[in-house]
């Protein structure tokens, strides 16, 4: 089991309170996954410039980000960083060969390149939601959408490395949080080393993200990506895959783990479970509906 | 008519075992009718009650909602998640909402009856009681049934009655495949009259539909080595 939660704001502002609808919604579900939690959440869109986080494995690693700073430095102009517990945010000028994160990681041991985006920014720790939200923060972020996760580890190891969501490396912007097992991961990630990817983890659903960057970035649409999941995955999966314009979501052909989909005319708001949903929108305006099997669903800006 | 005395409980900021007791004190005190306020999509209310008890959630419940019960009406305003009424031995549970996947599983007896649609599974492994659903059934609703009767106003999703070893359902609207073994059959009178009793009881005009009757063809009662493509369908 795992919980996963996602939520998405249909107006132009771009201010809705994304970090703390997320962690709420994923503290209610922590008994579906207490291992870790995480969330990808989407700012309003740089019009120059990339946004970086950084996981510094050590919340005191002072010289760890001026490392940081330094590498990415080699392949592009860092604009500014700041850094919350082991969480750097860097403001870079670009990252034209998809080279900064590797660059990063390599010359920097034991630091992570958790995403790199026009808008996302991902954020995820061992133990429950409530606590990384205070730890990093996230009530305060606003943006236009996002996806969080509670993890019950079952396929790779209990680290943060191996925590949803997971960004689409070295993709801009796309990252997953999924629920299940996929049983074809490692013929799927076969093929798509293949097609020249690389992966960052030994984590089944990092496998998704890949695979549906990999439809976009050949001109596929959100649509098609991931209708092609629902016959290309095998194994038992709901998962939300989030874009820099929105949400898409499927679920596999057995219906095997929940996910629920409930929307007004400001918003959609995603959850595994209805308890995740009524904590924040108790509305009775607003019904949750459960994804059929073979559903896909997207939400685009 | 014994005399209805009603009790409230509200069910925010308490454990969901303090909500479960409440309501078997409520009734030890002779409440027949109970009231929960703010069950808030939580999982596990109501389950495990025996006797003439009325119990009423006011909003959307989470999982196994009415679990197990014998006897009681459970009555939810608002959608309910996976295995509303699972295992229910005898009363009634009526869901003015959508409900999640394994609606009524393995019930004993009783009617479980959901206003919307459900989602995958609806009535898996029941074994008795009926299952009336005003809205749709998603993917292998009736797998593997035993005994009772599963009636759909709407849809049926894939794979309908899968595996179903006895048990009749009903689909009012149309129905996207059938599941291995399970067979299409016209209504006869003593169907007609059935689906009339059992839908008028909520409201529902059975003859503005036009049912299908959908049962066990009885093929995988005994294997049959002449029979590999329905074996091979099967789960």
């Amino acid at each position: 089991m795992c919980g996963i939660v996602g939520v998405f704001y249909k107006g132009e502002a771009g201010d809705g309170p994304v970090g703390q609808v997320l962690t709420r919604m994923c503290d209610q579900l922590f008994r579906r996954g207490p291992d870790s939690a995480g969330v990808a959440l989407y700012g309003p869109p740089l019009e120059d410039g990339l946004v970086v986080r950084v996981d510094l494995e050590r919340p005191d690693a002072e010289d760890a980000s001026a490392d940081v700073v330094a590498a990415a430095g080699l392949v592009t102009t860092v604009q500014g960083s700041g850094r919350v517990s082991r969480s750097l945010r860097l403001l870079v000028a670009d990252d034209a060969d998809g080279k900064l994160a590797d660059v990063i990681e390599e010359r920097v041991p034991g630091v992570r390149v958790f995403s790199v985006g026009r808008a996302m920014e991902i954020v995820k720790d061992l133990g429950m939601a409530c606590d990384i939200n205070e730890r990093f923060g996230l009530d305060a972020f606003r943006g236009t959408h996002g996806i969080g996760h509670t993890r019950m580890a079952t396929e790779s190891r209990v680290d943060i490395a191996h925590s949803h969501p997971f960004w689409a490396r070295p993709f801009p912007d796309i990252a997953v949080v999924h629920n299940g097992q996929i049983t074809n991961y490692h013929k799927l990630r076969r093929r798509l080393e293949q097609k020249g990817h690389r992966f960052a983890t030994e984590n089944d659903s990092e496998a998704i993200a890949v695979y549906i960057a990999d439809r976009l970035e050949a001109g596929g649409s959100l649509d098609e990506a991931l209708r092609a999941t629902i016959d290309d995955l095998d194994g038992t999966f709901a998962y939300l895959i989030s874009t820099v314009g929105g949400i898409g979501l499927a679920r596999d052909r057995f219906a095997t783990k929940p996910l629920l989909y409930a929307e007004n005319d400001e918003m959609v708001v995603l959850a595994s479970e209805e308890i995740a949903i009524r904590a924040v929108f108790p509305d009775p305006a607003l019904v949750p509906r459960e994804l059929q099997a073979k559903e896909v669903r997207w939400w685009l800006k | 008519m014994a005399e209805v005395t009603a009790a409230t409980i509200d069910a925010a900021g308490k454990e969901t075992r303090e909500v479960n007791r409440a309501i078997r004190q409520a009734a030890q005190e002779g409440a027949t009718e109970i009231h929960v306020r703010n069950p808030a999509g939580r999982h596990s209310f109501g389950v495990a009650l025996t006797g003439e008890l009325h119990v009423v959630l006011e909003g959307p419940t989470g999982w196994y909602t009415g679990g197990m019960n014998a006897g009681p009406t459970i009555v939810i305003h608002g959608n309910t998640g996976w295995a509303v009424g699972e295992c229910m031995m005898s009363g009634r549970l009526e869901v003015h909402g959508h409900a999640g996947s394994g609606t009524a599983a393995s019930i004993r007896g009783g009617v479980v009856y959901v206003e919307g649609d459900t989602g995958a599974r609806a009535g898996i492994s029941m074994k008795g009681g009926a299952l009336v659903v005003g809205g749709s059934v998603g993917y292998m609703s009736g797998f593997m049934m035993q005994a009772g009767t599963i009636v759909v106003c709407g849809d049926a999703a894939d794979g309908l009655g899968d595996s179903m070893y006895e048990g009749t359902i009903y689909v009012g609207g149309e129905i996207a495949s059938l599941g291995a073994d399970a067979e299409a059959k016209d209504l006869i009178d003593e169907d007609r009259t059935l689906l009339e009793t059992t839908l008028a009881e909520f409201g529902i005009d059975a003859s503005s539909r036009d049912f299908t009757k959908v049962h066990s063809g009885r093929r995988l009662w005994n294997f049959s080595a002449r029979e590999p493509e329905l074996w091979a369908s099967a789960l």
